[in-house]
């Protein structure tokens, strides 16, 4: 528990939030002392948990105002704006001789979210993780990014995609087999979420799954982020060379798993979503535990992104 | 000095029993306040000085209500019509 309570530390800036998950501990120890048997002990764990998650819920709107969002959206532009310009580039270089100029980028823009979510959570590493004017929330820049991520995937995404095949249409006459399969990943998010969790006819678990776990991917990626901010100078140059090796390196793993859990599990209804989920699952998790690894190894249970400040003192990698 | 539901519990439950720990006030309101959640809105009352908080044993603090929080709590039971101003019918 005393971990648990340490992690959730990590995660806090603002000083209201951080008394909040101290006296929330300090009840736990007050509460385990007088606990006489095992099951008592136990109880009183489970109570503390519960406890811990509502001072971290209700206090996640203190730890979004202290979050410099100028800042952070104006370095996240500077990384996403040119990776997104890149990688539409070589997709949709080939459609500039048949569409022209002013429709490909027509056509960029109705491709742009779709490309947005993918990046995200590279582009949000790359703005944080370095120092900022003010110490970053990775409660309140995490909720911040997942719901623009859920906002992209689970309503931008799809509608721009139906403008893009309409645009297509009218370019091509619909005989050309253009499909919003030129950006990534075939089929991606044909639905908004709702019309995947609620239509009768076309229910997808698929995109459903997705369209929650984007998010949590994205968010995840803000811990590992302000823990290389907290390092010297070399240390960051290191983590930001690796970050894009070890991500890649995840996505591949997790993309085995799915095939591994596709090939065991067959072709059952059941199946749909389980190869992306596992693919989202060990990205998270790798990240999370990236981070965790990184800030204790650094600054042991002490640590605190509040003390960027001092991030000379930090021994660096 | 706005004062919202949980805000009015913990100042009435204050003023009543006197001062207390965060969890002696969960278990007095009957479940009304929740563990975790209301070391939020006492670090927020505290920050409007409505009640004062002094470090305890085992990092533990203890609260009592100030006299603004005592007064913002009267002027919300008159506005309630709880308590009548003297002088009025």
């Amino acid at each position: 528990m005393t971990t648990v309570f340490r992690t959730a530390r990590l995660l806090l800036v603002d000083p209201a939030s951080l008394r909040a998950v101290d006296e929330t501990e300090a009840d736990w120890r007050h509460e385990r002392a007088e606990a006489v048997s095992m099951s008592a002990r136990v109880a009183v764990g489970l109570s503390a948990v519960g406890a811990l998650f509502r001072a971290l819920v209700l206090s996640s709107g203190r730890e979004l105002a202290t979050v410099p969002c100028g800042q952070v959206a104006l370095r996240v532009a500077a990384v996403l704006i040119p990776l997104v310009v890149l990688l539409q580039s070589q997709q949709l270089g080939r459609l500039y001789w048949q569409l022209g100029g002013f429709r490909t980028a027509e056509a960029a823009l109705w491709l742009a979210p779709q490309a947005i979510a993918v990046i995200l959570p590279v582009a949000v590493f790359y703005a944080v993780a370095r120092p900022t004017s003010r110490p970053v929330s990775p409660v309140g820049l995490g909720i911040l990014i997942a719901l623009t991520t859920f906002l992209n995937r689970g309503w931008l995404v799809p509608v721009f995609n139906q403008e893009f095949r309409e645009m297509a249409f009218r370019a091509f006459g619909g005989g050309a087999g253009v499909t919003t399969n030129l950006v990534l990943v075939r089929g991606f998010l044909e639905m908004t979420f709702w019309e995947a969790l609620f239509s009768d006819e076309a229910r997808s678990w698929r995109i459903v799954a997705d369209t929650l776990l984007l998010p949590l991917v994205a968010a995840s990626t803000v811990p590992l982020a302000v823990g290389t901010a907290g390092l010297g100078r070399s240390g960051r140059l290191l983590t930001w060379c690796a970050f894009p090796v070890g991500f890649a390196f995840t996505l591949f793993l997790g993309g085995l798993l799915s095939w591994l859990l596709r090939e065991w599990i067959g072709k059952g209804w059941w199946q749909h979503g389980i190869d992306s989920l596992a693919t989202w699952i060990v990205l998270i998790a790798a990240q999370l535990g990236a981070a965790l690894w990184m800030w204790r190894r650094l600054r042991g249970d002490q640590l605190h992104p509040r003390r960027q400040v001092n991030a000379d003192r930090v021994p660096s990698l | 000095v706005r004062l919202p539901g949980s805000e009015r519990l913990i100042l009435t439950l204050l003023s009543t029993r006197g001062a207390g720990y965060g969890l002696e006030l969960v278990d007095a309101s009957g479940g009304r306040l929740k563990r975790g959640g209301i070391y939020v809105t006492l670090g927020r009352m505290e920050e409007k000085g409505l009640v004062k908080s002094t470090p305890s044993e085992g990092g533990r603090r203890l609260y009592k209500a100030t006299a603004l929080g005592e007064r913002a709590l009267l002027a919300a039971r008159i506005f309630a019509g709880q308590v009548k101003l003297p002088g009025r019918a």
